[in-house]
């Protein structure tokens, strides 16, 4: 079975947020809700470097470990999925995401976040695959129809892969020895307790 | 006894009286509290120099934008 | 501080160019450069800073930090050490109470009860202390929840029902806080005269109240016992009160870390409070004799009061917010 992640090659990141606004597009996502965002470091300086980050689908993910509800759920393909019907917007999985990924929709004082959203994947929810019901809370199922998430899709640089863990590792391996530098894939290590070697 | 049961009566009275003000008050959705001024995500169509190119922006109406945001809310 | 050594130990890094060299696993490559090589690694951001902060399109400050390992540190902390803490805790206290009163049993006036009952606890002193222990019960109970409520309730209720009880739970504890704040304060303005420490404390204590030896160390209004549990509830309570409060408007607190700290104060304190209060529920109804008549009906027998609080009859006359009740009558031994 194939073990998905997401890997940004930051060398090439240019930060034009195509991934972004594939994601907010394809999944209808509201306002105010960033499934997946581009974060600058040293922004404008010598040695300005942009990642795009989203939800990691963590090894042992921390999210659902702290989840109060239980409402996460792994799938075969190791993506970490929750559901929003037992979601009671508590706002654990944001203190314990090590990525920011659990976003609220509600300004969320006094407790009142509402549910929680994030970044699927495009592997929707527990709503039968491919339902309206599905599409309304999760936005596009995309793994059900055999495809790949639209925002590595979408990438102007292909910098964000996603996929099978081995074999974009594999793919940033070859890119790493080809051009001869790499800045090793962005938060594997807390998420997956592992790091592409070169 | 009736004071033990005067006193969970007023803590009932006080918390829930509190609890349903602060509940039922405006929560805004994020897109209005966490957006800094010069990202004003209201009305397209209306560029920054006013309908009429006259440089004034007026307030847009609040029904257009709410009937927008229908499902991943909540 | 932390910040700006970082920013001067990552300056002369740069200047040095060594460690970006190092930094970055790497063959030779093709053109003999590396267009990126001054920039930051995850490393060396991640050993210099502890997370990593960049800006980002999007105006909320949280959504600019990219990485913050602390998360991993919250799943352990959550998961694994604060559920130990409070079994500990709490079964701990359960166990402890169990085992004293099958050892001691319950403490029992030695003299015959007088007949003449005195005013303990006057309806205002009363009226507050119920309120806030309804509050407490409420949000010890919705509190606990957040941490084993999944481990107990969950295989008992299935998903959903849980899952209804819990955004019940979630309502309930935020409402509660502002009647328990309300009776901590009233609690507070009512007996801290009462609670100072006094030269009789350190009796009390040493004999552990007269508990195992039959005794009765004089103690005034309050002894030190009851002080003990006063001063957690003002501290405790009040501690436990700010750190919800921090939690409960997020919004105030921009970084995830202060958030993570807040819930971590606010965890083991509430653990321990809820074992204080356990051993003080304990004492005041099955634990000892006559204690529970003076909150309920606020008043208790004579010899009670002389047996368990003699200064507070003899040289203070019985006195409550309302006055003394007694004369000041000659010490009878």
């Amino acid at each position: 079975m194939a073990r998905m992640k997401f890997l940004c090659d930051s060398n090439r990141c240019i930060d034009c947020n195509g991934c972004v606004t594939a994601c907010k597009n394809e999944h209808d996502v509201p306002w105010g809700i960033n499934r997946r965002r581009v974060v600058t470091i040293n922004d404008g300086r010598p040695g300005e470097r942009s990642v795009s980050m989203a939800c990691m689908h963590c090894t042992e993910a921390p999210c659902a470990a702290v989840c109060p509800v239980d409402c996460f759920y792994t799938t075969a393909d190791a993506v970490v999925l929750h559901s929003k019907d037992l979601c009671i917007g508590c706002g654990y999985c944001f203190y314990a995401c090590p990525f920011g990924a659990p976003q609220y929709p509600r300004a969320g004082n006094f407790g009142s976040r509402g549910k929680m959203d994030k970044c699927t994947f495009c592997a929707g929810g527990p709503e039968p695959d491919l339902s309206k019901a599905e599409y309304l809370k999760y936005g596009r199922n995309r793994l059900a129809e055999g495809r790949l998430p639209l925002c590595a899709e979408m990438c102007s640089t292909k910098s964000l892969l996603a996929g099978d863990g081995e074999i974009i590792a594999q793919i940033y391996r070859e890119r790493v020895h080809k051009r001869g530098y790499g800045a090793g894939a962005w938060g594997w290590q807390v998420a997956y307790r592992e790091t592409v070697t070169t | 006894m009736p004071v033990i049961v005067a006193g969970i009566g007023v803590a009932i009275v006080i918390s829930l009286g509190i609890g349903y003000l602060l509940y039922a008050s405006e929560r805004p959705p994020v897109y209005r509290t966490a957006a800094a001024p010069s990202v004003r995500i209201d009305h397209p169509g209306d560029n920054l120099v006013g309908p009429d190119w006259s440089g004034l922006y007026k307030t847009p109406p609040q029904a257009s934008e709410e009937r927008q945001t229908a499902s991943k809310e909540d | 501080m932390r910040s700006r050594m970082a920013a001067l130990v990552l300056a002369a890094i740069l200047t040095v160019g060594a460690v970006p060299a190092m930094a970055q696993n790497n063959a030779p490559s093709p053109t003999g450069s590396n267009p990126t090589a001054q920039s930051v690694t995850e490393q060396q951001v991640l050993e210099q800073l502890g997370k990593v902060k960049g800006r980002g399109a999007i105006p909320d400050p949280k959504e600019a930090v990219l990485e913050q390992p602390q998360g991993r540190e919250y799943q352990a902390f959550h998961e694994r050490l604060l559920p130990w803490i409070g079994g500990i805790v709490i079964l701990g206290m359960l166990i402890a109470l169990t085992v004293f009163y099958l050892v001691r049993g319950p403490i029992t006036l030695d003299e015959r009860p007088t007949g003449v009952r005195i005013k303990r606890f006057t309806v205002v002193e009363r009226l507050t202390h119920w309120m806030t222990a309804a509050s407490f019960i409420v949000l010890a109970i919705t509190g606990l929840n957040y941490v084993f409520g999944k481990r107990l309730l969950l295989p008992l209720l299935g998903p959903e029902a849980f899952s209804v009880w819990s955004q019940w739970a979630k309502l309930l504890h935020n409402a509660f806080v502002w009647s328990f704040l309300l009776g901590v304060l009233v609690t507070a303005m009512l007996w801290l005269k009462d609670n100072l420490p006094d030269r009789y404390d350190l009796e009390w204590l040493r004999e552990f109240g007269g508990f195992f030896s039959h005794r009765h160390p004089p103690a005034r209004r309050f002894n030190a016992g009851q002080k003990l549990v006063f001063w957690s509830v003002v501290i405790g309570g009040g501690i436990l009160i700010l750190s919800g409060i921090v939690l409960l408007f997020p919004i105030s607190s921009l970084d995830i870390n202060s958030l993570q700290t807040a819930q971590y104060v606010h965890a083991v304190f509430g653990m321990m409070m809820i074992a204080i209060i356990i051993a003080h529920i304990y004492i005041g109804t099955i634990g000892m004799e006559g204690a529970s008549d003076a909150m309920v009906s606020g008043e208790v027998d004579l010899a009670w009061a002389k047996e368990h609080h003699r200064l507070w009859v003899e040289e203070e006359g019985a006195r409550t917010p309302d006055g003394p009740q007694l004369g000041r009558t000659v010490p009878a031994e």
